[in-house]
């Protein structure tokens, strides 16, 4: 027997209790545990079937912490924010290392002081820009209310933008002559001067990619 | 899953298999025809199907789709272009892989 909108609604309030907040996973699970609940509905009662479909899920409802997140979050949570943590840090450590040896590569080349002025009004344009888009996510996720992973994913670490920001502005600043700057520096010295802001960035990119799959969730799951 | 570190490796090529077949598939009705199929032997648990699904989508071998179903939202898995073509180089693997464990475990049996 199909269930009605008040017993989905039971499901519905069942997994919040559990921890489980976001529109983008418990849409699926709401699905699968109600589906479930029919076929069991057919041999007993909403009430039996409920508890009995419900105890298949307690490993993955279960309530646990990682290394990734410390705040207690149902299992099934902890895996999909641990999955980003890994990407985060492989896309960004991979992309970081392949832009830090390039301007490096470009620094022994020992180029004329007009090309690191470029580089710097490259760079200040681009970091100004993914600030902004930061901002702006923040903003239409705030408003627009929806709770998806990647949604949650990005206002964590935008928690991390003061010192994103610190670290950027202060490389800036610190090059106001790269070129004497560079002269001076050794090829380790070279590459992790690139390598640390460049990490921030590529961090910030991630994390507005995180901010569109968020937006497009929202869209494609009708959650507005 | 019964017997899961056996079934662990191929549960992403099983679930590929059977989009393949299928067109497009929701989460429930996968467990249950991977259920089906194996006549009850092998039961794809919650934990695992779901983690495999969502893995499969962020390497764009899965596209998804949102349908109203009674009083709810369903989402259906079908396979992507990528995903399609993945889906027969996997198989490949799978079924050398299948042949090379017949040759090691019973290696008088011939194909």
């Amino acid at each position: 027997m199909k269930l009605t909108a008040q017993q989905i609604e039971m499901i519905n309030e069942a997994l919040i209790a559990k921890g489980l907040i976001y529109d983008d996973i418990k849409l699926e699970l709401i699905d699968h545990i109600a589906t479930d609940i029919e076929l069991e509905n057919e041999q007993s009662n909403f009430e039996d079937a409920f508890f009995k479909v419900f105890s298949k899920w307690e490993k993955s409802l279960e309530k646990t912490s990682s290394f990734w997140l410390a705040n207690l979050a149902p299992r099934i949570v902890i895996e999909k924010y641990s999955s980003l943590y890994k990407s985060l840090f492989k896309y960004s450590l991979l992309s970081v290392i392949v832009f830090s040896v390039l301007l490096t590569a470009i620094t022994i080349l020992n180029p004329e002081e007009c090309v690191y002025n470029l580089l710097k009004l490259v760079f200040a344009s681009v970091y100004s820009l993914s600030c902004l888009t930061i901002i702006t996510s923040l903003f239409f996720i705030w408003k627009l209310k929806s709770k998806t992973i990647y949604g949650r994913f990005f206002q964590k670490n935008c928690s991390y933008l003061g010192f994103y920001f610190f670290i950027i502005y202060t490389f800036l600043n610190d090059h106001t002559h790269l070129y004497r700057h560079y002269h001076r520096a050794s090829f380790f010295e070279n590459f992790m001067d690139w390598f640390m802001p460049g990490f921030f960035f590529f961090v910030s990119v991630y994390l507005i990619m995180t901010a569109i799959v968020h937006f497009k969730i929202v869209k494609k799951y009708k959650l507005l | 899953m019964k017997n899961s570190q056996l079934y662990k490796g191929s549960l992403n090529t099983i679930i590929m298999k059977l989009l393949e077949e299928n067109g497009k598939m929701y989460g429930y009705e996968i467990t249950q025809k991977v259920k089906a199929i194996t006549q009850g032997e092998l039961n794809i648990t919650e934990g695992a199907l779901y983690p495999a699904l969502h893995k499969l989508e962020a390497e764009g071998l899965l596209d998804v789709e949102i349908e109203k179903v009674d009083n709810r939202m369903r989402k259906y898995y079908k396979l992507t272009e990528k995903g399609t073509t993945e889906t027969v180089n996997r198989l490949a693997e799978l079924e050398d892989f299948i042949r090379n464990m017949q040759s090691l475990v019973n290696p008088k049996l011939e194909f």
